[in-house]
């Protein structure tokens, strides 16, 4: 146990730099919010989880948790938005995806989403069969394999090496083509959606940004939409299934 | 003239069939009826099909035909005559020939001879000349007089799409046995609504020009122009049945008497009248002050809004009315705008019109009927609904608007979990399910939003192996050139080399042998250029290694420090050895800066 706590910090050090004494506090959170989840106190489980984010911190795990917090203080909307934050980090998880597929079902409005072309499912299948970072690190990997073979192609000149790393460089070459290229896509996607969900009971979506503007529809509690522009109070919003409309950005949280 | 006819025919026995043709009369004015009566007396005369008709369209219209048949038995024998009377309306001014009407039968083939006939124009009498026709009392010009057909509209000056009443009147002082409309103006570009026409036709009677009329209204109409300009309405025309009377008796009270139709004194006339046509111009509605949600409506109109109840459960239907009433184009009112609250599932409505035809305007009302279903409790308003219209009486537009209406909404029976309106298959599974249980492992907490592509690590990661890749490339070419230039191979050796030779000379000083040291000096000084020059040191002399230099453009300094050091070189070997070691230094210092220096601008 300690062994393992000390390569966690040990990791957390060398990665992000955490210091021990952060990491430790926070641990004592964690462990502390779990408990009172545990004893059914969801709203200070809830506390105790956004006090570990308010210190500039998160993983899966606490949005996970937080989100069952909030699930069982049936706040549903807050719920998705962490689950959905949870999923961000950890996008095969099972549990996440169970628990946030339950807590859709109590969002109020279906929206269906568009129908993709087939080959870019696929895609986009397959880029989030991993997590961001897992992508990177083996694009990266492969990529300085890649790198370091041609160096030694370059300098060692001993015909058994060229025969063997003729192949070695081919294969490396075209998985760090296919692995970097799904990383760029999670990338794109990471960086061009910004996705948000609905907090407010209830909220009309405008055609325009401004107060008089017509209602295009109305949406409920726990809804994701995607943010699409802002202008000033106001963000344009996109429905998984194409509709666009304007509300007030205090209605929403982005994910 | 029937006894010479059966003569004539008995003694032509072998060809049964006789075809004769006549006019009415033969000059006839333009626009007038004529008959053309083709007569078949024979014994075959009964069998004999009709004769065709004569192609006579280039200067008449064809009206109609009647037929009649005469059989007479005299003596035993028998005499068929079948008679075609075919109508006409003369077309066109000029001479013409009708030709010959022809039948073939029984392989025969029989023709009538050709008759002249003369169209005239204007409203000339045509002089009866046939012998039926002869007593005919009423000229044409007269006839129009007494029998007319009058169109008048309510206005002359309308808006898009306000009613113009058109009533089109049959005004009439001799008997009228009969009429109908043979042509419907043309309405092209009006929205029509027909009056219903009257059980009991109504008669009144009017005085025109000291003559009494009896005025009867045939039809009427109101037209909602569809779009501005000035538009003519083509005249309406009736063919009537008027029965004539002998002029003399016209106005004998007493014979007036015998006008009545039943004692039949009199000849009937077909004649076709036409109204006058009318012009109306239609005004655009004024762009000043025009709503946005001006649909076209022109008239007077009021509009209100009810709801079956204000209390509703979810899920219960709620009936919502929106009426729209006054005079103008009922038919043609849109369906109006309305805002429902968002949380209302709202099916189409049901449109009822009720149109009221009296006898100045055409008005009613239009009911839209929507079925709306409240999905969530709260309080719910359906927003007032507005409709904006022209109004004719102060030609302005006027907007009406309905007032809120207020609907609270109860919760219906369903529960918090069971929410799910459309609830699917996928849906189903879930049912009596919990979430999973929270995750107690502790987790790797990373700094938040710190995203792997945006770090240092990865972005050294990335450019680390390019740099040595670049450094990896520049050095397989050196080892390349250093394979195959000899010269890049010396002038890369040159340093070495030097360096090595004062390394030997530093020792030589030490030791105390000037001339070794000396020697070595010089050998670096000039194995160097050798070596960055790529020419063979031994065969080198000090001249040549100046000009050298000097061509390369290296500076004068440079160059004259490096033959100074070697001049010194040079002159102390073979000087008698009175050299210390501090000059030796002194050279020492000299020579590696002059190499130096050297070394930077080869």
């Amino acid at each position: 146990m300690r062994l393992q706590k000390f390569v966690v910090v040990a990791f957390a050090l060398v990665t992000f730099g955490i210091s021990p004494l952060l990491a430790g506090e926070m641990e004592t959170l964690f462990i502390k919010a779990n408990d009172y989840y545990q004893s059914g106190n969801y709203s200070a489980a809830i506390a105790e989880y956004q006090k570990i984010r308010d210190l500039g911190y998160e993983s899966w795990e606490l949005y996970y948790n937080l989100g069952n917090a909030y699930y069982k203080d049936r706040q549903i909307a807050r719920a998705i938005l962490n689950y959905e934050r949870a999923r961000k980090l950890a996008p095969k998880n099972e549990d996440i995806n169970f628990n946030l597929e339950l807590a859709n079902l109590s969002v109020v409005d279906r929206i269906p989403r568009l129908p993709q072309f087939i080959f870019f499912e696929w895609i986009s299948n397959l880029a989030t069969l991993l997590s961001l970072k897992l992508l990177g690190i083996i694009s990266i990997t492969l990529y300085v394999l890649f790198v370091g073979l041609l160096i030694l192609k370059l300098l060692v000149k001993s015909s058994a090496f060229v025969r063997f790393s003729k192949g070695v460089v081919i294969i490396t070459g075209v998985l760090l083509v296919i692995f970097s290229g799904l990383f760029s896509i999670r990338v794109f996607e990471n960086e061009s959606t910004v996705e948000a969900i609905v907090l407010s009971e209830k909220v009309d979506i405008k055609s325009a940004p401004v107060e008089a503007g017509t209602d295009v529809f109305s949406l409920h509690q726990g809804v994701k939409v995607q943010i699409k522009e802002h202008s000033g109070d106001w963000v344009k919003i996109r429905l998984a299934d194409g509709k666009i409309g304007w509300m007030k950005h205090t209605h929403l949280e982005q994910i | 003239m029937a006894a010479t006819f059966l003569m004539w025919v008995s003694t032509l026995s072998a060809q049964d069939l006789k075809i004769s043709a006549e006019v009415n009369r033969t000059e006839i004015g333009l626009n007038q009826q004529f008959e053309l009566t083709v007569e078949l007396s024979g014994a075959d005369a009964q069998r004999a099909p009709q004769p065709g008709l004569p192609d006579i369209s280039g200067f008449a219209a064809f009206l109609g035909t009647s037929s009649s048949q005469n059989i007479q038995l005299i003596n035993g024998q028998m005499s068929v005559t079948k008679s075609f009377s075919h109508h006409y309306v003369a077309t066109k001014v000029g001479k013409f020939q009708i030709p010959p009407v022809t039948l073939d039968y029984k392989n025969n083939r029989y023709a009538t001879e050709p008759i002249d006939i003369e169209i005239v124009a204007g409203q000339s009498s045509p002089t009866p000349n046939s012998p039926g026709s002869r007593k005919a009392p009423t000229d044409a010009e007269e006839l129009s007089e007494l029998l007319f057909l009058k169109a008048e509209s309510n206005k002359r000056t309308v808006y898009e799409n306000e009613a113009v009443i058109l009533t089109y009147k049959i005004y009439y002082a001799l008997p009228l046995r009969g009429g109908s409309i043979s042509q419907l103006p043309n309405m092209v570009g009006f929205w029509s609504e027909e009056f219903p026409a009257p059980q009991q036709p109504r008669v009144n009677m009017e005085v025109i020009n000291g003559r009494q009329f009896q005025v009867q209204e045939i039809k009427k109409v109101a037209l909602f122009s569809q779009g501005a300009g000035t538009k003519t309405l083509e005249p309406l025309a009736v063919d009537c049945e008027v029965q004539l009377q002998s002029r003399q008796s016209r106005r004998d009270i007493f014979d007036s008497f015998f006008d009545d139709p039943f004692f039949g004194l009199g000849r009937t006339v077909r004649q076709t009248i036409r109204s006058n046509p009318i012009t109306i111009t239609v005004l655009p509605l004024p762009e000043a002050g025009k709503p946005v949600d001006f649909s076209g409506a022109v008239g007077s109109f009021s509009i209100s809004a009810t709801v079956d109840k204000n209390n509703v459960k979810t899920n219960e239907a709620i009936k919502f009315k929106v009426k729209l009433a006054g005079s103008g184009n009922i038919k043609i009112l849109p369906q109006p705008k309305i805002d429902f609250p968002g949380d209302f599932e709202v099916y189409e409505p049901t449109v009822t019109e009720n149109i009221q035809r009296d006898n100045i305007q055409i008005a009613g009302d239009k009911t839209f009927e929507y079925v709306l279903i409240p999905r969530f409790p709260g309080n719910q308003t359906i927003k007032p609904v507005a409709f904006s219209y022209f109004d004719l009486a102060n030609k302005s537009y006027q907007r009406v608007t309905t007032d809120a209406l207020d609907i609270s909404v109860s919760k219906g029976s369903e529960s918090f979990v069971s929410v799910p309106l459309a609830s699917s298959k996928e849906d189903v599974k879930f049912i009596g399910q919990d979430i999973r249980f929270i995750q107690l492992r502790m987790p790797q907490f990373q700094k938040m939003g710190a995203v792997f592509y945006k770090t240092a690590v990865f972005f050294i990661s990335l450019t680390l192996p390019l740099l040595a890749l670049v450094g990896a490339f520049g050095y397989r070419r050196h080892l390349d050139k250093l394979s195959s230039d000899e010269a890049y191979a010396r002038s890369r050796k040159a340093n070495k080399m030097a360096l090595k030779r004062l390394g030997e000379a530093n020792t030589q000083m030490r030791k105390g042998d000037p001339k070794a040291f000396y020697a070595e000096v010089s050998k670096a000084l000039m194995g160097f250029i050798g070596d960055k020059l790529n020419v063979s040191a031994a065969g080198l002399i000090t001249e040549e290694v100046e000009t050298m230099l000097r061509r390369r453009g290296i500076s004068e300094a440079v160059v004259q420090e490096y033959l100074d050091c070697l001049k010194t070189c040079d002159f102390m070997r073979f000087a008698p050895s009175e050299s210390d070691n501090g000059q030796m230094k002194v050279l020492f210092e000299k020579a590696r800066k002059a190499l130096i220096n050297l070394d930077k601008r080869i």
